[in-house]
């Protein structure tokens, strides 16, 4: 392990977040304008994420959902309806109330249903108007109307929404935007609970888009730190209720809203995390006590010179008064934007002011006003970065990013006078090198007299002031009420939709390349095995013919095809199973059947010299002749070949151990053997030896007889076909596999 | 007392581990955690861990061997992960096989995420697919498949 390269201590402050720009001073983001026509969907737009869960007076999402399809048609009296295919957004979500859905902010007399996975609804999209009314301006009604001659989309993993209004001539509301006020959005699992359902927490929403969008293994997810950081959102009261449907990537967004819940990323082993920025209790809540200080280190655990300083510079220290725009949502109401300014007493009455708009995903006042006292908090109060390294130790093995650490070092000034540095720092990033020395990057860590964090006493101790305003709102012409929690039938049918082209896969073989057979090369003493027509690394698919390699050595030679990973990966030992048939080449027509939920489905061939009188292998007819196996998978030694040795003297001889090579294993028999007798029983054993050398023998079997006059028909050695070899007691993992077979007269 | 440190690396997926290496002990194979662990050359440069998501990589340098190579282009292709642990031991008590009280210092788990290298070595660069430049959320985009043709209103 070598040294590496570290950024400047400078950068520090921005990287753990404690320098941060607000978002670029606009319209508020939550606004939501409940007027205009039904908007379409185009192709290519993303499809948006609703992550809501109301609770009392706070959370939901006031949705205004495009349309894929759209049909259009009027009766006899001239009144037209409209139908629109509405997609909500992705995942399941709970279902909406008679209640929650309105067009241009009224609850009208439409029907509408809403599913998930599927079309909803069963009308054909199109526009049947030929001959315009009178009194309308049916010429709105669009005669592009989606769906297709070919089908119509699969909609899969989505939730949609039917909706269908009658209006009568005169009335052009059937044009106006669908709204549907979403109180759960989509379902996860909960961290917090285990249940499954919709969620407001962010760190929910923050595991389902690591695991569905970046597709991050499960290895590489902190659960443990995830988990603590819902507990801490959950107790506090934060809360994330909005809409992504705007592209962006990922680590950019949680750079932009992590700050608004008090979290930071953590990389831990490079498993992803989440951490509170404040100290937290067991049960989540923000910590007003002491804070527990996990480490100390003084000159004595310090490398002498390594403490460095860095003092945040005064332009980003500066006070001023937050505005946290964030979205009062009512029942029944379309969202207010409110706006909360937080600044310390007598502190920037008149600016400079920093516009925070978390309208888009906050909708507690509390909350907002949290996340702007953190805001200014940490500006007040984080004065510096510094850099240490200490000596190996206890503290050394154990430290992790986000531990309270205290520095005591002796200050030795230039004029001569001594002084102490005795502060409390927060771990923020931890490099370790084979020197045994750990090099902190560390963020000040303020405190009071008593041991508690300033800026937590300020973040827990705010709260907004509890009003809630009207929104002035006239009274609408509602067909269902408020309290309307009636839920429509889904009477929804699967249609036929448009399939996409799947690649087979089968265009070539994985694994390791070669460059082929032809051209000529100088010579070459180094040269590596030719190139092999055999696929290892992956399973043969079925449809594929595979052809065994040949050896000049072995003109003769046959193919026995076998099936099935023998020694697994791990160490454990599978079975093996004969899956084809004799011969050079190998088309694979069945499904392949591989025993064991991890094997690996690899073939094999043992070339043999031929029978001249059925396709069943015979041992060989020279003493000491082993042939050698095909380098069918470059990962030794996870495979086991069996093979039949010859060897005369009605016991095996010994020192025949099958050792591995680079990439075939081979044997060599040198007593001198000569044939055996005809009709001669012919043995097979399973020799095992594991990585320190002790052998087993776990298994021998009757393989046939050697031809011969008077042994009479199909008496031929035959394969072993015996499965089931059971591992060696002690260490499970094998290094070597040995087989031989022996003749007894 | 005295100080040495050992590396393991382990190469692996979902369902199977397919390597085990450790580069201490020359030559020899040895058993830790339950399993064996084959010798095989390689060295990591230091492991980093911190509250930033730029801490999240991790290089490993390998000799250039067929079978390295092999390992290494399997192991970009399947997405394999690798986990590197570093344990702390005195030599002086045993230094032939890896001892029990032995600490874990360090350790980090990454996708195999890149190689590179020349017909010496070979190095690869352990990281989280959470790459700063993709990860697009929302992940999905309206497509044919999904809607079919979409109106126009």
């Amino acid at each position: 392990m070598s040294t590496i390269a570290t950024d400047s201590l400078a950068l520090l402050a921005y990287q753990a977040g404690n320098v941060a720009t607000p978002i670029e001073t606009g319209a508020v983001a939550g606004n939501a304008n409940s007027q205009g026509s039904q908007r379409s969907i185009t192709m290519g737009e993303p499809i948006p994420i609703v992550f809501t869960r109301r609770s009392g007076i706070d959370g939901g999402v006031m949705l205004k959902p495009g349309a894929t399809e759209a049909a259009f048609s009027v009766n006899g009296s001239n009144a037209i309806t409209a139908s629109y295919e509405l997609v909500l957004g992705e995942g399941p979500m709970e279902s909406l109330g008679l209640r929650d859905v309105s067009q241009n902010g009224v609850r009208r007399n439409s029907s509408w249903m809403q599913s998930f996975n599927r079309r909803a609804g069963s009308w054909t999209p199109g526009n049947s108007i030929t001959i315009p009314a009178a009194g309308t301006d049916y010429r709105k009604a669009s005669y592009i109307c989606g769906g297709g001659s070919a089908g119509y989309g699969s909609y899969e993993g989505l939730s949609t929404l039917s909706y269908q209004i009658t209006c009568a001539v005169g009335d052009e509301a059937w044009q106006g935007q669908v709204a549907a006020f979403v109180r759960g959005g989509l379902q996860v699992t909960r961290l917090v609970d285990g249940a499954y359902g919709s969620s407001s927490n962010i760190v929910d929403l923050i595991r389902y888009l690591l695991t569905q969008t970046a597709r991050v293994p499960a290895a590489l997810i902190d659960t443990a730190s995830l988990t603590a950081a819902a507990l801490f959102i959950e107790a506090n009261g934060f809360r994330f209720d909005g809409v992504i449907e705007a592209a962006t990537n990922l680590r950019d967004w949680l750079a932009q809203v992590l700050p608004y819940y008090l979290l930071k990323e953590s990389s831990s082993g490079g498993k992803f995390g989440l951490l509170p920025v404040v100290p937290t209790n067991n049960d989540g809540t923000i910590s007003t006590s002491a804070v527990p200080i996990d480490w100390t280190f003084t000159d004595t655990t310090v490398v002498a010179g390594s403490f460095e300083i860095e003092y945040i510079p005064l332009t980003e220290r500066k006070a001023f008064c937050a505005q946290m725009v964030w979205r009062q949502q009512d029942e029944c109401q379309w969202p207010l934007m409110r706006t909360t300014e937080v600044r310390y007493s007598g502190e920037a009455l008149s600016g400079p002011f920093e516009q925070h708009d978390v309208s888009a995903w906050i909708t507690n006042e509390n909350h907002a006003c949290k996340a702007g006292t953190f805001l200014l908090a940490r500006r007040r109060y984080v004065s510096h970065t510094a850099r240490v390294v200490v000596l190996p130790g206890a503290a050394s093995r154990a430290i992790v990013a986000g531990d309270i650490i205290k520095l005591r070092l002796i200050r030795n000034s230039s004029t001569g006078s001594y002084g102490e540095h005795n502060r409390l720092y927060q771990v923020q990033r931890i490099r370790q090198t084979v020197a045994g020395e750990i090099a902190l990057e560390l963020l000040h860590f303020p405190v009071n007299s008593d041991g508690v964090s300033l800026i937590a006493i300020d973040v827990a101790n705010v709260t907004g002031n509890g009003l809630r305003l009207a929104s002035n709102t006239s009274t609408t012409p509602d067909t269902y009420g408020c309290t309307d929690a009636t839920v429509p039938t889904d009477t929804s049918t699967a249609v036929n939709s448009i399939a996409d082209k799947y690649l087979s896969g089968n265009g070539g073989t994985a694994g390791r390349e070669s460059a082929g057979s032809g051209g000529a090369s100088s010579t070459d003493p180094l040269g590596d095995t030719p190139g092999l027509a055999l696929p290892y690394g992956r399973p043969p698919a079925q449809g594929e013919t595979i052809s065994a390699p040949t050896s000049a050595d072995y003109p003769n030679q046959r193919t026995q095809w076998l099936q099935g990973t023998i020694i697994n990966p791990d160490g454990s030992i599978g079975y093996e199973v004969i899956a084809g048939q004799i011969g050079t080449s190998y088309t694979i027509t069945g499904a392949l059947t591989v025993a064991g939920s991890n094997l690996t489905a690899v073939f094999t061939c043992d070339g043999s010299t031929p029978s001249p009188t059925n396709g069943t292998i015979v041992a060989p007819t020279v003493p000491g002749y082993l042939a050698p196996t095909n380098p069918l998978d470059p990962l030794p030694p996870y495979r086991v070949v069996v093979r039949p040795v010859w060897v005369d003297t009605g016991y095996f001889a010994g020192g025949e151990y099958v050792t591995y090579g680079k990439y075939y294993v081979k044997a060599t028999l040198s007593d001198g053997a000569t044939a055996p007798a005809p009709c001669a029983a012919i043995f097979w054993d399973l020799w095992l030896t594991n990585s320190s050398g002790v052998d087993y023998v776990a298994g021998s079997y009757f393989g046939g007889q050697y031809p011969g006059p008077g042994c009479g028909a199909g008496q031929n050695g035959t394969p072993n076909t015996s499965t089931g070899y059971a591992p060696p007691p002690g260490t499970p993992t094998l290094k070597w596999v040995a087989i031989r077979a022996e003749a007894v007269t | 007392m005295a100080r040495a440190q050992a590396q393991y690396l382990r190469l692996f997926d979902s369902a199977t581990t397919y390597q085990r290496w450790q580069s201490y002990y020359l030559g020899t194979p040895v058993s830790w955690s339950g399993a064996a662990w084959q010798y095989q050359q390689f060295d990591c440069d230091g492991i980093t861990s911190g509250q930033s998501g730029s801490d999240g990589s991790l290089g490993i340098t390998l000799p250039a061997t067929q079978f390295v190579v092999d390992v290494i282009e399997r192991a970009l292709r399947e997405a394999w992960l690798a986990e590197v642990t570093l344990y702390e031991f005195d030599p002086t008590t045993n230094n032939s096989t890896p001892q029990a009280s032995q600490a874990l210092v360090a350790s980090f788990v990454g996708e195999v995420v890149s190689g590179t290298g020349g017909l010496t070595s070979i190095t690869v660069a352990l990281g989280s697919s959470l790459s700063p430049v993709g990860a697009q959320i929302p992940p999905r985009t309206f497509s044919t498949r999904l809607i079919g043709i979409p109106c126009q209103l």
